[in-house]
């Protein structure tokens, strides 16, 4: 193996939801993706784009450990992935803040979950969520803020462990467009600031072009990898860089691999 | 855009806007006069017409005491030292019962949430005892325990306890999974994922089972009372003047009796409510 | 517990679970029949299980259990029809007006707070120890979650719907007839569920403490006459009636809620 590791690699990846029962009630076996090779560099921030219900988020699981493939494997910085690593952030669709910590000990959970809550991880949360543009709102509750605030506060928690590798599984779907817009400048610029190497999944092609230095498409159920599109902007990211003909061209091409013959986008 | 621009976002709104209304309402004298005056106002007319009823009809005190007779009653200093002691009889056994009852009751609850074959083993036998009216158990618990203070306090923790187990088994089982996923991917162990996810998220169901195993230690100890002639309390009291036909004396146990659920029930429970607060909170 | 490694066949699971029941259940019965009875070194306090067993077959007191066993049930079932009737038209009432809520409001709650067995002494003089005095204490203790749920049901109809109705050009009967009166049914009906326990309950207590026919009362007179093979029969007994009341709940809950879906 050489000494520049990759941050995830998935080969011949395959996942397979049990059916349950017998007769009538019985529930099929759902093939929910097959056949995913992807490689992600340290440093990039890669996008998965599908159509709902083609496995995005089960890839995602993988990757954390709280999903086994049914085949192929699944290494993170070249070791093969058994369960919830801690050098792993995950942020989801859901805050899912718990309602009775303010925001700091929020953030904290997982630092205090690895034992290692000390002055210097309370200051590296206070400078994330600075960045967040969160600072002065350390001791308020999740019910004192909005959608979007929330879901700023999930991204510091996801990275409050120094963690080498974010995951984010569509941190913003329940956003308002608006909202959702400035959650990705803020996203660049906390990813730019903080050197992690990220993986987005979201059904927004707009979104994944704009953060994105690579731009993954899965077909439909199963999921598969069909397209890989490279967005040639610098890191650096901003809202008028949207109205570019050359973003036009490229969410263009993706939503092109998108849309093709046998790809539909689901609700 | 080194530095973010913008304004803190709107925030949630924590109450529905008040709607406009005529001004005295909405003032804080308004206000207290809108919450007081209505109750108020029922009190004194029920008070006053079942005053006149009786005395326009004369109609037995046995039948329903006048009110004047009620607090005839609740002024003498015999009834008041009765009522006293008996009342620190009852509460003593209500609170005795509802620990060690709801006590257990919790952690049995715990332990069948946590242990997927102690639940199964045991929620037959739960189910099987919280369908008998555990009423019809006093006479048994008074033939094994006595009639003393032991069988009022075991009979109010018996019903203490099965509204805490269900009401503890439910909490626990409605522990929203993304949370307990969240703590997963984070990689907490079983031990953290219980401490810090499922028991705080678990606080609300676990007080309000908690609340209602406080009313049934009450009604525990009072029938405890009933069937055991010489357990004091309360009960007896009730049974006693019931004995002598004294109606206005029973109105004024049964008042007495009311403003101790209501202390035990309503009022201690607001308050372990408010400290408890912030785990009542549903936010994602 | 996706982390964890997959769960033990579906099979294998049930297995353990059905053998840890069957053993514990066995244990338990075993040492019903063969452990020295007598928590007080009375060989009388617990009959032996082969003793109930016979207590509960053909030569037992049947006709004692189900004459009982009627009158309670008269009584439950009489005293939760007062209730109910009661209690849905208190609570509509209450529940129409803002200021009559707010007027008896402290009242319900005060006396929500009152243990309903404490009213049965009373219920004795007023009605003497036959059937009425127990199905006044029924009615009593099964008035308040009914009212209680209705009115919340009628306070907390949904404003859109009314405004919808209101749009329409709906009267204010009719509001109340096509919009309020059938969200009722749902809230109602759990006032129902927690009415139709507690009426047994409240029976059982009222005959205990004065009564001359009923559960209660067979109860008292066998723990007197040290009769505890009959006296566990009709726990077990009651056992059974409560699961199928229970199980009557459920399924009247089931028909309910497919026919009148809240949403």
């Amino acid at each position: 193996m050489s000494t520049e590791e990759h941050a995830v690699e998935l080969a011949g990846l395959r996942h397979v939801f049990a059916g349950r029962g017998r007769g009538r009630r019985a529930v099929r076996d759902v093939e929910a993706v097959k056949d995913v090779d992807l490689t992600v560099e340290p440093g990039e921030f890669v996008s998965i784009v599908g159509p709902s219900g083609c496995g995005k988020s089960t890839i995602l699981k993988m990757i954390a450990g709280l999903l086994r493939p049914t085949e192929g494997s699944v290494r993170v910085w070249g070791e093969p992935v058994t369960g919830p690593r801690r050098d792993i952030g995950i942020a989801l669709q859901d805050a899912t803040l718990l309602p009775w910590r303010d925001v700091m000990s929020n953030c904290l959970f997982p630092v205090e979950l690895h034992g290692k809550v000390t002055g210097a991880a309370r200051e590296r949360v206070s400078g994330l969520l600075e960045r967040a543009g969160l600072a002065g709102f350390e001791s308020r509750r999740p019910k004192e803020l909005s959608g979007g605030m929330r879901q700023r506060v999930a991204i510091c928690r996801a990275l409050a462990d120094d963690p080498r590798l974010l995951l984010l599984d569509e941190p913003f779907g329940s956003l308002d467009a608006l909202t959702r817009e400035q959650m990705n400048i803020d996203l660049n610029r906390i990813w730019r600031e903080t050197e992690k190497t990220a993986l987005l999944i979201t059904h927004g092609i707009d979104e994944a072009v704009l953060l994105s230095t690579r731009v993954v498409v899965l077909s439909e159920r199963p999921g598969t990898v069909v397209e890989v599109v490279t967005p040639p902007f610098p890191k650096e990211r901003t809202k008028e860089l949207m109205s570019t003909p050359e973003f036009a061209e490229v969410s263009g091409q993706v939503r092109d691999r998108l849309f093709a013959s046998d790809v539909k986008v689901g609700g | 855009m080194n530095k973010v621009t913008e304004a803190p976002e709107r925030r949630v709104p924590r109450r529905e806007p008040p709607a406009p209304r005529r001004s005295f309402r909405s003032g804080p004298l308004g206000k207290a006069a809108f919450l007081l005056l209505p109750p108020l106002a029922v009190g004194l007319a029920g008070v006053l017409l079942i005053q006149l009823v009786i005395s326009r009809f004369e109609i037995s005190g046995v039948v329903i005491p006048a009110p004047t007779d009620i607090f005839a009653v609740m002024r003498s200093d015999i009834f008041l030292e009765q009522v006293g002691q008996s009342t620190w009889e009852t509460w003593k056994a209500t609170l005795i019962g509802f620990v060690l009852g709801a006590g257990s009751g919790v952690l049995l609850g715990m332990l069948m949430a946590e242990s997927r074959i102690v639940r199964f083993v045991l929620y037959p036998y739960v189910v099987a005892f919280q369908s008998l009216p555990k009423i019809a158990l006093a006479p048994v618990c008074a033939l094994w325990l006595g009639f003393g203070l032991t069988m009022k306090f075991s009979f109010a923790a018996m019903l203490a306890f099965f509204p805490a187990v269900i009401a503890t088994l439910a909490a626990f089982s409605t522990v929203a999974e993304s949370r307990l996923e969240m703590a997963t991917a984070f990689d907490a162990n079983r031990r953290q994922r219980f401490v810090r996810i499922s028991l705080p998220s678990a606080v609300p169901g676990i007080v309000s089972g908690l609340e209602i195993s406080m009313a049934f230690a009450l009604i525990g100890a009072i029938v405890g009372e009933f069937v055991a002639p010489s357990a004091g309390g309360l009960g007896q009291l009730l049974l006693t003047y019931s004995e002598a036909i004294n109606v206005a004396a029973e109105f004024s146990v049964l008042v007495v009796l009311m403003l101790l659920g209501v202390l035990q029930n309503k009022i201690l429970f607001s308050v372990i409510r408010a400290g408890t607060e912030r785990f009542f909170e549903s936010s994602r | 517990m996706t982390a964890a490694p997959r769960p033990m066949s579906a099979g294998a699971g049930a297995a353990v679970r059905w053998g840890g029941l069957a053993v514990v259940t066995a244990v338990l019965l075993a040492a019903w029949q063969f452990l020295p009875s007598g928590v007080q070194g009375d060989g009388s306090s617990v009959p032996k299980l082969d003793a109930v067993v016979k207590a509960l077959g053909p030569s037992g007191e049947w006709g004692e259990y189900l004459t009982a066993l009627r009158t309670t049930l008269g009584e439950a079932f009489f005293g939760l029809l007062i209730g109910f009737a009661a209690g849905v038209v208190l609570g509509v009432l209450l529940g129409e007006s803002r200021i009559l809520r707010q007027g008896f409001y402290p009242y319900a709650l005060a006396l929500q707070a009152l243990p309903p067995i404490a009213l049965a002494p009373i219920f004795v003089i007023w009605f003497g120890l036959g059937m009425e005095s127990k199905i006044g204490l029924v009615g009593a203790a099964t008035l308040f979650p009914i009212l209680v749920s209705t009115m919340a049901g009628v306070a907390e109809t949904d404003r859109g719907r009314i405004e919808m109705a209101t749009a329409f050009g709906a009267s204010k009967a009719q509001i109340r007839r096509k919009i309020v009166f059938p969200g009722l049914v749902v809230p109602i009906f759990s006032g129902l569920e927690i009415s139709v326990v507690l009426s047994f309950l409240a029976a059982i207590a009222g005959e205990l403490i004065s009564a001359n026919a009923g559960i209660g009362v067979i109860l008292q007179v066998y723990q007197r006459d040290f009769r505890l093979a009959e006296e566990f029969a009709v726990l077990l007994i009651l056992v059974v009636v409560g699961l199928a009341l229970a199980l009557l709940v459920r399924l009247a809950r089931h028909f309910v809620l497919e026919r009148m879906p809240n949403e």
